[in-house]
């Protein structure tokens, strides 16, 4: 199912534009080109988070940490190396897309811990992250509920992700 | 934060290493570290260029303005509050379909002119946020998309043999997580008038 929507998605969009007679090699290229501007601007934080979660992994940190939330979050079929991700997603998207990486390295992709940890990648955001520069942009100091509500909204992702990975994906 | 979070990483992962005996491997991941990036980068970079690619053809072709304009009645059920056919309902759209779409960083733009505008509607005594002003905020962190572009290019470069497997997953678990934050922030402003707007 994943792949036909991949696919009809795209020759939709692209059917779409054709109909309408957009220039749809130009709009496209356009289009990449400011991808491309915003995947480097990425690039620095990402070297950042990399070196430290390659670093907590080498430390066997991780492992030791895993090893001791392991029953807790086992009884929710989450697996315990994706405890790093749920740790830092909130808080850093490209911390979080290290973590995810090493996962893929280490476990594969299509291993149970890589594919909750894809689902959780996908269904949830980078919190903090988001509340700051939304609330902040306008100056807005007092942010009611929203803090609250949002990581509610991450660990419902979270374990959602665990759950439905094992049901449908077993 | 990013600056404790980094440095906090860092020093205890170093300690944690020498303290475990661990130095081989810890001085090999900081050297590795940087290739690790460029293979992650030469993944990401080029996701991010072919869907924006895609959303580009999306927005010339005013099909991204048709999807706004199928979200605008459940945008008004989830933030009764809001003017209707002002500057904020058509950004939010704006923000919404770009979401939806699996690009974050081009939500943001039209994201932050929607809270502008929301702020605009706030008639709200002492620096409190309206309800829809809290409401899209959690919208944007419960990251509703149809395709996690990124997500699944990665799984593809590291091999996956079904990297599109887990849209079903994504699709229910990003819905689950958004329905408990909006219900989450019913419970907790209760009846009170000033998060009503």
């Amino acid at each position: 199912m994943g792949n036909y929507f991949v696919i009809v998605f795209v020759a939709g969009v692209v059917l779409f534009g054709v109909v309408r007679k957009v220039n749809v090699f130009e709009a496209f290229t356009q289009g990449a080109k400011e991808g491309l501007r915003t995947a480097v601007g990425v690039m620095p934080s990402l070297t950042a988070l990399t070196l430290c979660v390659s670093m907590l992994r080498a430390s066997g940190m991780i492992e030791a940490l895993s090893a001791a939330a392991g029953p807790l979050i086992g009884a929710l079929r989450i697996p315990p190396e994706t405890l790093p991700l749920m740790l830092i997603r909130p808080v850093s998207g490209s911390g979080a897309l290290a973590v995810l990486q090493s996962i893929f390295l280490s476990r594969g992709p299509d291993s149970g811990a890589g594919r909750v940890a894809s689902v959780m990648m996908g269904s949830t955001e980078t919190t903090f992250y988001t509340l700051t520069v939304y609330f902040g942009s306008i100056g807005q100091k007092k942010t009611g509920c929203a803090l609250p509500a949002a990581l509610t909204a991450d660990l419902t992702g979270m374990i959602a992700a665990a759950l439905t990975v094992h049901l449908l994906m077993g | 934060m990013m600056n404790d979070i980094f440095a906090a990483l860092i020093l205890i992962s170093a300690v944690w290493s020498i303290a475990a005996g661990r130095q081989p491997e810890a001085a090999e991941a900081i050297l590795q570290s940087g290739s690790d990036v460029m293979r992650l980068m030469l993944t990401v970079t080029g996701a991010m260029a072919l869907w924006s690619g895609i959303l580009a053809i999306a927005e010339k072709s005013g099909l991204t303005g048709a999807a706004a304009v199928l979200l605008r009645p459940l945008l008004r059920r989830i933030m009764p509050g809001l003017a209707r056919g002002g500057d904020a309902e058509k950004y939010i759209c704006m923000n919404v379909v770009a979401n939806v779409f699996g690009l974050g960083n081009a939500a943001t733009p039209p994201g932050l002119k929607a809270m502008r505008a929301l702020a605009g509607e706030n008639h709200l005594p002492g620096q409190q946020p309206t309800r829809e002003m809290v409401t899209f905020a959690v919208l944007n962190t419960a990251s509703v998309q149809l395709i996690p572009t990124t997500v699944m290019a990665l799984r593809g470069a590291a091999g996956s043999k079904d990297p599109a497997g887990i849209l079903v997953c994504v699709w229910i678990s990003s819905l689950s997580a958004l329905a408990a934050g909006l219900l989450m922030c019913l419970a907790l402003s209760g009846g009170k008038k000033e998060v009503r707007g």
